[in-house]
């Protein structure tokens, strides 16, 4: 298909010959293809089986004794009836054009009468009108055509063998209405004449149908007729290339509205086209289509330069800004009566550095009590659970083997060395035996550290006899279930020698969970204490289970205290040291009991102070809007 | 390799290298402080990537080795049933390509499984039961002892059960439809249940928010400690 326009009546193509119109079943006859040679189209074979033929079909009219290919009733589009189609001569086919090509040039058509015979009506009447409006046959062609017209205007008979079967109930209709005495000439329907004045009226405004002065404006060349006769069809239904103009309007139609024109103010604020895109865009609104399905419409976009032409996007002019503006402000100042005022340009000012000051202070508290070795506050009295876990680690018979779980990594071990130590220095004065286990890659070189500043205190403290490493435990949950159901793995290597476990005699007669007589558990997630309780608190609930944990977590493990699952709990710097002080020695920590105190005493005072000030401000800046 | 690692110890302890390597990664990550820089992100780089390494050292030389590879290697035959976590382990690995990570499902698998089932039983068994027996506390004071010991007892254990009842109360987001009758009273009830809890809410997490600043002022402490003692030498250990 090449797109190109086509009437609705027609066939084929008339530019490169293809079919518009479904082939129907059946061929041509003999009779009816043209004399001359003519390439016989590509497709399907020509000849169907001879069952699969239509009826064969007489010819309705052979107006002229020279062979011309004629249509068939059958093989015929139904608007052929209404549009009768003019053909072309033999030598005017093209190659790879079908018999059903048509001619260059269109009559135009009685549309009335068209519609008049279809409808059944006298065609007397309508017929001598549509033939007098006809122009003079200028070819055999057009004596062609005012036949098929003439044969088209009478009303055919239903027994006619030509008539189709599917137009036989309408033409009985017509014929007996034809045919009765009291029949007057049907009018047209009130619908039709409508049609008919407003398409007149239309015609009458121009090729663009509103009007001259429209058309001066967009540039549309006036093309219309003025000598023209009337024949009732609208310019729009006429091909492109018709030489026959529409017919002038009619002089009683209805005044045309005028098309608005823009003021002069409102013209000038219309940009110029100054970029290049700019005049080819305002060029493209004013071309008029003259192929394509979109012939005759102006301002259609054609693809092709939209695409090939890349989008400009114009500066903005500063000068425009600045114009406006100042024109803003004498609007003001003519408003209003008087000067606008001047926003004074100031340097801009910097904050005062609240925050520096708070880091400050609160820097301060910390270093000074350490640079100054103070000790000026002290522990009054120890919580009912560090109490606790003292007690637990008093019940413990010596030399028992005391399990301790080093869950932490070295972002808390400045939290949790120092319970740890003090843990550890009670359980070695009691001369228990110490097994370091974590459930964290990083565990078991944390208690490795822990143990060695421990063990500097105290000489008969030796690896292997009074501490054993047992390294790192796989599995969380899993392990810890392993570790409650089952033996110990005393196959496994120890993580400072790289010895068999069974081997060191820290570890003599421990063979399962039951010959562990304390779990301490030194986490610093609240999921790791969690999962030793759960997992091996559940599985004995008899197993004496401590735990040591930071001031953030206790919060949240402070519930297994109170439930009982934990036998005693300390927390946090505060717990260390005082644990130290229930076992007679020095708090853990020493200075840092005062800097930890001075802090938190200067985070409180910051707090207030915001707090105070933000009141303040608040309530100012209330009053003031009020 | 243990004489490398000792020579290397030895180095470290006597020259006080990592106490410089500490005390100046110490200050690369308080250089946050001024702002996002160069020196912050490389110190995050650097711990992420030794903590990465150290675990795997750690996984190879604690478990993979000593636990699998050795007892196979040793005693193929006694220990045949040890290639069954040998697989599933190789299996994890296929879920680093697109087009065999459906591999790896089956391993995927039997750890969620394995864990989910020890999480619940655990939960249910080691939580929620003994610390719905927990919250079951007589208000009664002559349980908790004579006078104001048994008074403070008991109002103690009056708080613990209405914190408990209305913080639950407090993630209840649904009342009934209908206003009439005893309907109003439940709705009523329930929703002043409801906004004692959020306030039993509130003083625990400004418990917990108390605590988190004092664990922060312990560990910058520490770290003080550490910069003027061991690096500085200012104070005393």
């Amino acid at each position: 298909m090449c797109g190109a326009p086509n009437d609705a009546y027609n066939i084929a193509c008339t530019r490169c010959g293809a079919r518009l119109v479904p082939l129907t079943p059946g061929d041509l006859p003999e009779d009816t293809k043209p004399a001359g040679p003519t390439p016989q189209p590509e497709g399907p074979p020509a000849e169907p089986a001879a069952q699969d033929q239509p009826p064969p079909v007489e010819p309705v009219v052979e107006p002229e004794p020279t062979a011309r290919p004629r249509f068939s009733e059958e093989t015929a589009s139904p608007l052929s009836r209404l549009f009768p189609r003019p053909e072309r001569t033999s030598e005017e086919t093209i190659e790879g054009e079908s018999e059903w090509a048509e001619p260059e040039t269109i009559e135009p058509v009685d549309l009335a009468a068209r519609l008049s015979h279809v409808l059944g009506e006298d065609a007397s009447a309508p017929a001598a009108e549509s033939a007098g409006a006809q122009p003079t046959p200028e070819s055999e062609m057009d004596a062609a055509l005012v036949d098929d017209d003439h044969a088209a205007s009478s009303p055919q008979s239903p027994d006619d063998e030509t008539v189709p079967d599917w137009l036989r109930s309408p033409l009985e209709e017509s014929v007996a209405l034809a045919d009765s005495e009291d029949a007057e000439p049907t009018p047209l329907p009130g619908w039709l004449q409508d049609s008919e004045e407003s398409v007149s009226t239309a015609l009458g405004a121009g090729a663009t149908g509103w009007g001259k002065a429209e058309d001066e404006e967009w540039g549309v060349p006036d093309d219309s007729p003025q000598s023209e006769p009337d024949t009732g069809i609208p310019s729009w239904l006429l091909p492109a290339d018709a030489k026959d103009q529409p017919p002038p309007p009619d002089a009683d139609a209805a005044p045309e509205p005028e098309m608005a024109t823009l003021p002069d103010w409102l013209k000038s604020l219309q940009p110029e086209a100054t970029s290049f895109a700019d005049k080819v865009e305002e060029a493209l609104q004013r071309a008029e289509s003259t192929s394509g399905l979109l012939t005759g419409v102006h301002g259609a976009l054609p693809v092709e330069p939209i695409i090939a032409m890349p989008h400009i996007v114009g500066r903005v002019q500063e000068s425009a800004v600045v114009e406006d503006a100042r024109a803003g402000k004498l609007l003001m100042r003519l408003l209003t009566g008087r000067q606008p005022a001047e926003r004074a340009v100031t340097a801009e000012r910097r904050p005062f550095p609240w925050r520096a000051i708070g880091h400050l202070v609160l820097l301060l508290a910390l270093i000074v009590p350490l640079l100054v070795d103070s000790t000026l506050f002290n522990i009054e009295q120890s919580p009912a659970p560090a109490q606790a876990l003292y007690s637990t680690v008093e019940a413990i018979p010596e030399d028992s083997f005391v399990l301790i779980a080093f869950d932490y990594e070295a972002d808390l071990a400045g939290e949790m060395e120092p319970q740890a130590e003090a843990i550890m220095r009670h359980l070695r004065s009691r001369n228990q035996r110490i097994g370091a286990i974590s459930l964290f890659p990083q565990g078991p070189f944390l208690a490795q550290q822990a143990w060695n500043r421990v063990s500097q205190d105290q000489a008969d403290a030796q690896y292997g006899q009074s501490f054993v490493n047992l390294g790192f435990l796989v599995g969380r949950e899993v392990g810890l279930r392993t570790l409650a159901q089952g033996p110990l793995q005393l196959d496994r290597p120890d993580f400072v020698r790289g010895q068999t476990l069974q081997n060191f005699p820290a570890l003599a007669g421990v063979k399962g969970l039951e010959d562990i007589q304390l779990i301490v558990l030194i986490g610093a997630r609240p999921d790791a204490i969690r999962w030793w309780v759960e997992q091996v608190g559940s599985h004995d609930s008899q197993k004496p289970l401590v735990a040591a944990v930071p001031a953030s977590v206790e919060p949240a493990v402070r519930p297994y205290y109170h439930s009982g699952q934990l036998r005693g709990l300390i927390s946090g710097l505060m717990g260390a040291a005082d644990y130290d002080l229930q076992t007679g020695r020095p708090p853990a920590g020493g200075a840092a009991i005062d800097a930890l105190t001075l802090g938190t005493a200067a985070v409180l005072l910051l707090i207030a102070v915001s707090a105070l000030f933000t009141l303040v401000t608040h309530r100012r800046g209330a009053d003031q809007r009020t | 390799m243990n004489a490398i690692t000792a020579v290397l110890g030895d180095i470290l302890k006597a020259e006080g290298l990592g106490v410089w390597i500490g005390a100046i990664v110490t200050l690369m990550v308080y250089s946050y402080l001024l702002g996002d820089n160069p020196l912050f992100r490389l110190a995050q780089h650097l711990l992420v990537g030794i903590a990465v390494a150290y675990g795997a050292i750690i996984a190879y030389h604690q478990v993979l080795q000593p636990l699998l590879l050795k007892p196979l290697r040793d005693d193929p035959k006694a220990q045949w049933f040890l290639g069954i976590p040998l697989i599933l382990g190789l299996l994890l690995l296929t879920k680093a390509s697109p087009s065999f990570s459906f591999l790896g499902n089956v391993s995927i698998g039997y750890l969620l499984g394995v864990g989910a089932g020890l999480a619940m039983g655990g939960a249910l068994i080691g939580t929620l039961l003994p610390q719905l027996k927990a919250t079951m506390l007589s208000l009664y004071p002559g349980d908790y002892g004579e006078g104001t010991p048994g008074l403070l007892g008991a109002f103690s254990s009056l708080v613990i059960v209405v914190g408990t009842i209305s913080t639950l109360l407090a993630f209840q987001f649904t009342r009934r439809r209908s206003e009439a009758g005893g309907a109003r009273v439940i709705n009523g009830l329930l929703g002043s249940g409801r906004k004692l809890g959020q306030l039993f809410l509130l003083v625990a997490f400004g418990a917990i928010f108390g605590n988190g600043i004092l664990t922060a002022l312990t560990l910058l402490i520490a770290r003080l400690q550490f910069l003027l003692g061991d690096w500085l030498s200012l104070i005393g250990k």
